[in-house]
């Protein structure tokens, strides 16, 4: 699996692909902005882990935001502003301490990881950090089939109560808003995931 | 003088816009083959790391969409600007035709630096 997973997930794999892994289908930069415009966001600088990041587009957004990142990827994009933040890891194993991070941010990418290797994960992003946020898709990916871990929202919820998270918000089909600002406009856009689960949680 | 390929990158293609170019003698092809200068036209819908050759990525106000304008400008377009060589905000643009005749003037540029 591990040489198969490095394989499709590289330029000569799926991230060579046009259609795959736009920022706008990538959900990452919504959910970050989102993360961003959080109170306590604003006050302080977070140490924030993101575990398979794609393109690395979240990772972009928190880093202009001026925390700190580090991503955790089998696809290391050539990319300026990532580099001496990515680590070539799988969640399953982190090379990281014991709560080393504010935040664990997995956006769309546990339904990338078989079904075997999920509690591992889990219990990773619990060790290394005080809170998580999870999106997370529950259904395939045609035409790319990288969806191999296809569950619905309640499937996962049990999975997080399983591993002693604490909820803090969870959703099915999660909605929220971004206020967005240029110069001196200012807009409030809705963002609907209608076929996921979100999960923000103490670890 | 050296034959550069132009890759249009969009869910839509323009034909007003690959006019311009092929008139001028720009080859435009469809494929992310590889080419010299890629142009990316918004580039929300595409994965801009595909992209081969120069990365040059346009946009412009739309103002009969508005919302989706300042949405990518505000949301996308920082987060893009770390991806791309080049971005060329085309809002002076009022036609297509013109849209098209600054891409022209950039390729031109390119070909002059490269030859």
């Amino acid at each position: 699996m591990n040489q198969e997973a490095l394989k499709l997930y590289s330029d000569e794999g799926i991230y060579g692909s046009l259609d795959y892994g736009s920022p706008a289908v990538n959900r990452g930069v919504q959910v970050a902005a989102f993360l961003c415009q959080r109170s306590n966001f604003h006050k302080e600088k977070k140490k924030i882990h993101c575990l398979g990041s794609g393109n690395g587009y979240e990772a972009v957004k928190f880093l202009k935001e001026g925390h700190e990142c580090c991503i955790t990827e089998l696809y290391h994009p050539d990319v300026n502003i990532l580099k001496g933040h990515q680590v070539k890891a799988f969640g399953q194993q982190l090379p990281y301490r014991d709560n080393q991070f504010d935040l664990y941010f997995c956006c769309e990418v546990l339904e990338h990881i078989p079904e075997e290797n999920i509690d591992e994960v889990l219990t990773e992003a619990k060790r290394v950090s005080n809170e998580c946020f999870f999106t997370i898709a529950t259904r395939d990916d045609k035409p790319f089939n990288t969806h191999i871990c296809i569950h619905n929202g309640q499937w996962w919820m049990d999975k997080f109560e399983e591993h002693g998270f604490s909820i803090i918000n969870a959703q099915l089909n999660p909605q929220f808003m971004l206020i967005l600002r240029l110069n001196n406009q200012q807009v409030a856009l809705t963002v609907r995931f209608p076929d996921g689960v979100m999960v923000n949680a103490r670890c | 003088m050296r034959d550069v390929k132009v890759f249009m990158a969009t869910r839509m293609p323009i034909k007003e816009v690959e006019d311009c170019l092929t008139k001028k003698g720009i080859g435009v092809h469809g494929e992310a083959k590889p080419c010299d200068v890629s142009v990316a036209i918004y580039g929300a819908h595409i994965n801009p790391l595909a992209l081969k050759g120069k990365r040059v990525l346009i946009y412009w106000v739309q103002k009969d969409k508005a919302m989706w304008s300042l949405a990518f400008r505000s949301l996308y377009l920082p987060i893009l600007k770390e991806y791309y060589n080049e971005l060329n905000d085309l809002s002076h643009c009022s036609t297509f035709t013109e849209i098209g005749n600054e891409i022209v003037k950039h390729v031109k540029k390119f070909r002059d630096a490269v030859s």
